[in-house]
């Protein structure tokens, strides 16, 4: 009896441009995955004079557009492309990539291209980088994109559990965090809770400062569903966490400020049949 | 030979796979984790206390499609968790102290992965000894 394996990802040749003399605002092709897997995205624009100039990078994720803009990009500066846990856009930025920058973007379909929306410099070019992989042709399942789940309650009833999301199937967890908002600008504390695989964890409680963001993340040394939390925006406290069925929710056990607003962001792919 | 077939499988998250051997023998291994299929696991973590309240000395053993990968020591400091990772040559088993971190997070994967430690040095009294491994396994849904 064969095993079916896991897919296995194969490196593909660096997808780029170096697009001289480009047009204004015209979106360059750099790149479209099939199956796969982006696994970095750098931009660059050079020109004589050395001036700023906005420079966009495009990435399309089955039918789901993030853009990467930055309005004074640097000429001869390279800037390197991830994904915002927060919202649906790329986060361009000047630090090296590492370990920590490695958020998967993966998708049945995915398009990169790149625009400049300044007039040009003298020998103006825009560069723009795709390092990516896929998998072997005959692969009936890959992870599919959707976009990030949202939760936007406003305002929520103390104690009162709601859904970041319900019942995915086949998922890959990338990013769980929470936020709340109030007049008082109090800080307040929240419970996450998960049911995962037919295993209900106990709650995790952390306080929020008002109006700040934070991410959940496993603990090591427990189940792995009762998240822990760190103050940081950081992407070292990405890990993938895959599961066959789950439901991760979202409770305030403070009392409700005025104006309260309790939110939740969850990122995460589905694993489907290629169509 | 792969095979990519229509049948679906994907990854389910196991129990947490829990030692606490108290007190535990001497140079005696104990299981973390043995598993028969495909298994990624996520996290390793050990843990000794005592009433000498000393650092003792730990072994850690990770076998991979049955052949064993690594093997390392590390003093424990008492009461504190370790945690297991693959180095960068993928051969080398590293223990840290340092707050996990995605820098120490392998997804060691195997057809069958097997974890398990001793403690070197006696227990003292009232000793506890404790591994954690979180983990997935690949299966048909």
């Amino acid at each position: 009896m064969s095993v079916q394996i896991n897919p296995t990802l194969e490196m593909k040749p660096i997808a780029y441009i170096d697009q001289a003399d480009p047009t204004l605002d015209k979106y360059y092709s750099v790149a479209t995955v099939a199956l796969g897997e982006v696994f970095a995205l750098t931009l660059e624009q050079t020109n004589d004079e050395t001036d700023n100039k906005d420079i966009e990078i495009l990435v399309t994720i089955d039918g789901t557009e993030y853009s990467g803009r930055i309005v004074a990009g640097v000429s001869g500066l390279t800037y390197f492309a991830y994904r915002s846990p927060i919202e649906d856009a790329l986060i361009l930025t000047t630090a090296v990539r590492n370990a920590g920058y490695a958020v998967p973007i993966r998708g049945h379909v995915i398009t990169v291209e790149a625009a400049i929306h300044t007039v040009n410099g003298t020998n103006q070019v825009l560069e723009c980088d795709v390092q990516y992989g896929e998998v072997p042709t005959g692969t009936y399942w890959w992870y599919k994109h959707y976009p990030t789940a949202v939760l936007n309650q406003d305002p929520p009833v103390s104690l009162t559990l709601y859904d970041i999301f319900d019942g995915l199937v086949d998922a890959r967890l990338i990013f769980v965090i929470a936020r709340q908002i109030n007049d008082e600008a109090a800080a307040k504390v929240l419970e996450l809770t998960t049911t995962i695989d037919g295993e209900a964890a106990l709650g995790t409680t952390a306080t929020f400062n008002n109006n700040t963001w934070r991410y959940w993340t496993r603990d090591p040394t427990r189940d792995g569903r009762s998240l822990a939390h760190d103050t940081a925006y950081n992407f070292f406290y990405y890990y993938a966490f895959d599961f066959h069925l789950g439901t991760i929710q979202l409770a305030m056990t403070s009392a409700i400020g005025t104006n309260q607003q309790l939110d939740g962001r969850a990122v995460y792919e589905l694993y489907e049949e290629v169509s | 030979m792969p095979v990519y077939g229509r049948n679906k499988f994907y990854w389910y998250k196991d129990s947490l796979s829990e030692v606490d051997e108290d007190p535990p023998i001497v140079s005696t291994y104990y299981d973390g984790l043995d598993t028969t299929r495909l298994t990624k696991v996520l996290f390793i973590a050990t843990r000794r206390l005592d009433d000498d309240a000393n650092q003792k000395n730990l072994q850690g053993r990770l076998t991979i499609d049955g052949v064993i990968t690594s093997v390392a020591n590390k003093e424990h400091n008492d009461n504190t968790w370790y945690y297991w990772y693959l180095d960068q040559d993928a051969e080398t088993l590293r223990v840290t102290t340092s707050i996990y971190h995605p820098n120490y997070y392998s997804a060691i994967e195997g057809r069958s992965i097997k974890f398990d430690a001793q403690q070197v040095d006696a227990p003292g009294a009232n000793a506890e000894f404790d591994i954690r491994v979180q983990y997935e396994t690949w299966r048909p849904t």
